[in-house]
């Protein structure tokens, strides 16, 4: 019975330690270069809002790209959807692949051009993507917005 | 040969090792650490950035006075405390059969682990958390763990 006294001691010092460190880290958060949203938002939600501008592509651009050689070009879409049909050599990274950091399929190089596609129109998991692989570290990421049915409807037209 | 006194010496150091690093590296990444608490789906949202901010300044802490000679009791229970209430969540999610990804060694892949280890882990933690305070309490005697 005679421990109480010390662990009323300890507690009382952690609980003031630990509203120092809430208010602590509140205080630096502020001073971080982007400071984190106090309510929480998804991983999804931070990337679909930065302000960071990811730069497009258009069909004749990726075409050409293609022909070229040299960017990597990654499809966003879910794996049943890439099964059905994809850009000859593009690698699969759906959005919620690359939200958990899984870039193993893509090359270590992190200035290898990459562009970035999903279904086209109004998808949005190019951009989701595209942000992901910048955040990681990846400098030359860009967005094909006509995605697979610009590209499927154009190529079947040639 | 290490004695019993050496033992929990080098459990309490082990202990401050332990976290102080996780706090680093979860101090370099909040936003993932964010992220690892939602996935337990336990927390209020409004709870959840307030928390990763300020839990690695405290496990940092913690581990500072762990390696104190005056705060070491009051290191101690709070190491019991914190692997405790990562030991909660985790059992938690296993409960739930939630798919977690605390980051409680930040985003690298080299920390992650299953739901599963990351109970395991946070359970082998506590178990030497109580019993690094357990001792040090009855080294020092009644009211003067500090």
């Amino acid at each position: 019975m005679q421990r109480h006294p010390s662990l009323i001691r300890d507690a009382t010092t952690l609980l003031v330690a630990f509203a120092a460190c809430l208010a602590a880290g509140l205080l630096l958060n502020d001073l971080r270069p982007e400071p984190l949203d106090l309510s929480y938002q998804t991983r999804g939600e931070r990337l679909q809002n930065t302000d960071e501008v990811i730069p497009e592509v258009t069909f004749v651009e990726a075409r050409r790209a293609l022909a070229g050689g040299k960017p990597v070009f990654v499809d966003a879409r879910e794996p049943d959807f890439f099964e059905e049909g994809h850009i000859a050599g593009a690698v699969n990274l759906p959005a919620s692949e690359a939200l958990a950091g899984g870039f193993a399929a893509l090359p270590d190089d992190r200035r290898i051009p990459l562009i970035v596609y999903c279904s086209g129109g109004d998808c949005e998991d190019s951009l989701i993507v595209a942000a992901a692989l910048r955040q990681s570290g990846f400098t030359d990421v860009s967005v094909f917005s006509g995605g697979w049915d610009e590209w499927s409807a154009g190529e079947g037209a040639q | 040969m290490v004695g019993g006194g050496g033992g929990a010496m080098i459990a309490r150091w082990f202990l401050a090792g332990v976290l102080l690093l996780a706090g680093i590296l979860k101090l370099r990444d909040p936003a993932g650490f964010a992220d690892g608490l939602a996935s337990f789906q336990l927390l209020p949202s409004g709870l959840i950035v307030p928390l990763a901010l300020g839990v690695p300044l405290f496990e940092i802490l913690t581990a500072f006075a762990l390696a104190s000679r005056r705060f070491r009791s009051a290191g101690s229970l709070s190491a019991c405390l914190l692997t405790a209430a990562f030991t909660g969540f985790y059992a938690w999610a296993a409960i739930r059969g939630l798919d977690v990804n605390c980051a409680c060694f930040g985003s690298s892949p080299i920390f992650r682990v299953s739901a599963a280890g990351g109970l395991l882990r946070a359970a082998a933690l506590l178990a030497l958390a109580l019993w690094v305070d357990a001792r040090l309490r009855r080294r020092k005697g009644p009211d003067q763990a500090g």
